[in-house]
């Protein structure tokens, strides 16, 4: 009876333990950013972002493969440091954000170790849900002068618009578009 | 990486080409054998335009452009009601608008979609029975192509060259029908059926260029409104072109760019 007290005990502490180590994050917009490269006419490359998102993760350096990761960018906001570009890249032609205001990417696996690995999930853009995996970087964690507690990430990918059907204007506008998403979470 | 970029013949595939290679030997072929079903090279011209510059299009329907490929047979369906012509292709229009537009609806109050419709609805019927009076006169499809080609221009430079490159496939396709008369000595025009089916479209991809792209709403009204005024006046053509030149005058004023964005 003892040795079954123990196993339970033991068993409880446990399970408190990995639930006080295991952490959701809340994305810190103002310390995070969704920007994107795309080239033009061979010849530049043409910095955006996204000015408006949203999102979560969990992460534990003791059960990574548990880590999740799920952003909501509102397209509307895309910013390219340029107003008659940014109507243009929000029309049909582009986004289309009047009919797809979001994009989302929600993560299905993670592989690596607490400093880095590669994030895959499903990112729907445009209508198009597609795999696609991140090169993640831990930029740090630890204590807030506030209390808080916050963990930092820069994650980069390349994908082929015409893979979530924006195929105008290639190749004067690139296909292959770098994606670097930065982002500072503060725990729950 | 530049020099890989498509040739100007080979853009104007999509916009002019199959259109018009479509619709061309479908306009013929009806207006010898059935007549009454000509219309249907307008719709195909159409169809073809929204396939061809449409790049993800889906038979199944997904997007906007998907609708508006199968709602593009809508028109042809209002034919069968003659009588009400111009009230039942204004009944498509709405139908067509409220259809292709429904991923938009759904995130706006039902008063405010509801008085859209109404609005665009009135502005359709107005066309559709201004167009219904001057069908018929000499050079009065003039007024269609520059409705089209007005519409097509305040949209590309409004923003997107995509939805502007689509009103110009229909203006291609329209202007191609016109002159299937000459092959039997007639005078180019386009019969009165062609003609409210071809304003249905016109109503229906300003609609998509207000709703989608966010050409102004005043850019696309003279697009449509001022054309028609000028072809009723063309027994006064110094007035006409007056009325033209006021039409073309209030688009540019409307979308003209002070920065150019491509």
């Amino acid at each position: 009876m003892k040795s079954v007290l123990k196993a339970s005990v033991f068993a409880l502490t446990t399970a408190f333990a990995a639930g006080a180590f295991a952490a959701d994050y809340n994305v810190d917009p103002a310390h995070s950013s969704v920007s994107f490269v795309i080239g033009h006419l061979g010849v530049s490359q043409t910095l955006g972002q996204f000015r408006k998102f949203s999102g979560d993760f969990s992460y534990d350096a003791d059960k990574l493969d548990t880590s999740k990761v799920s952003l909501v960018i509102d397209t509307t906001s895309i910013d390219t440091n340029y107003e008659p570009r940014d109507k243009h890249l929000s029309s049909p032609d582009f986004l289309d954000v009047k009919q797809f205001p979001e994009l989302t990417f929600k993560s299905t696996a993670y592989k690596g170790d607490a400093n880095g690995g590669e994030l895959t999930g499903d990112m729907t853009l445009h209508g198009v849900t597609k795999p696609i995996t991140f090169t993640l970087h831990k930029v740090g964690e630890g204590k807030d002068p506030w209390g808080g507690y916050r963990a930092g990430f820069v994650a980069t990918t390349q994908i082929k618009r015409s893979e979530f059907g924006i195929t105008n204007f290639i190749p004067g506008v690139t296909d292959e578009t770098d994606i670097t998403v930065r982002i500072e979470g503060v725990r729950k | 990486m530049y020099g890989e970029s498509p040739s100007i013949i080979t853009m104007l595939l999509p916009v002019l080409v199959w259109p018009v290679l479509v619709a061309l030997p479908i306009g013929i072929l009806l207006w010898f054998w059935r007549p009454r079903w000509q219309p249907l090279a307008v719709s195909a011209g159409v169809m073809m335009g929204i396939a061809g510059l449409h790049s993800s299009f889906s038979l199944m329907p997904r997007q906007a452009l998907d609708w508006l490929f199968w709602m593009s047979l809508l028109p042809l369906l209002a034919l069968l009601l003659r009588r009400l012509q111009p009230l039942v292709q204004t009944l498509a229009a709405i139908i067509m608008m409220a259809v292709v537009a429904l991923s938009l609806w759904k995130r706006m109050p039902l008063q405010e979609v509801l008085s859209w419709l109404v609005l665009a609805g009135g502005l359709t019927l107005l066309l559709q029975l201004g167009w219904q009076k001057v069908a018929g006169q000499r050079w009065v499809e003039l007024g269609l192509f520059m409705s089209g080609s007005l519409l097509a221009v305040s949209t590309a430079l409004g923003g997107s060259v995509l939805v502007g490159q689509l009103i110009g496939a229909l203006t291609a396709v329209l202007t191609s029908l016109c002159f299937i008369p000459i092959l039997r000595g007639q005078r180019p025009q386009l019969s009165g059926d062609m003609t409210a089916v071809v304003v249905t479209f016109l109503c229906v991809l300003g609609a998509y260029a207000h709703l989608f792209v966010e050409v102004p709403a005043l850019a696309i009204t003279a697009s449509l409104i001022m054309p028609l005024l000028a072809a009723s006046q063309l027994r006064r053509p110094g007035v006409a072109v007056v009325v033209l030149a006021v039409g073309i005058a209030i688009v540019a004023w409307q979308v003209w760019p002070q920065e150019m964005a491509y």
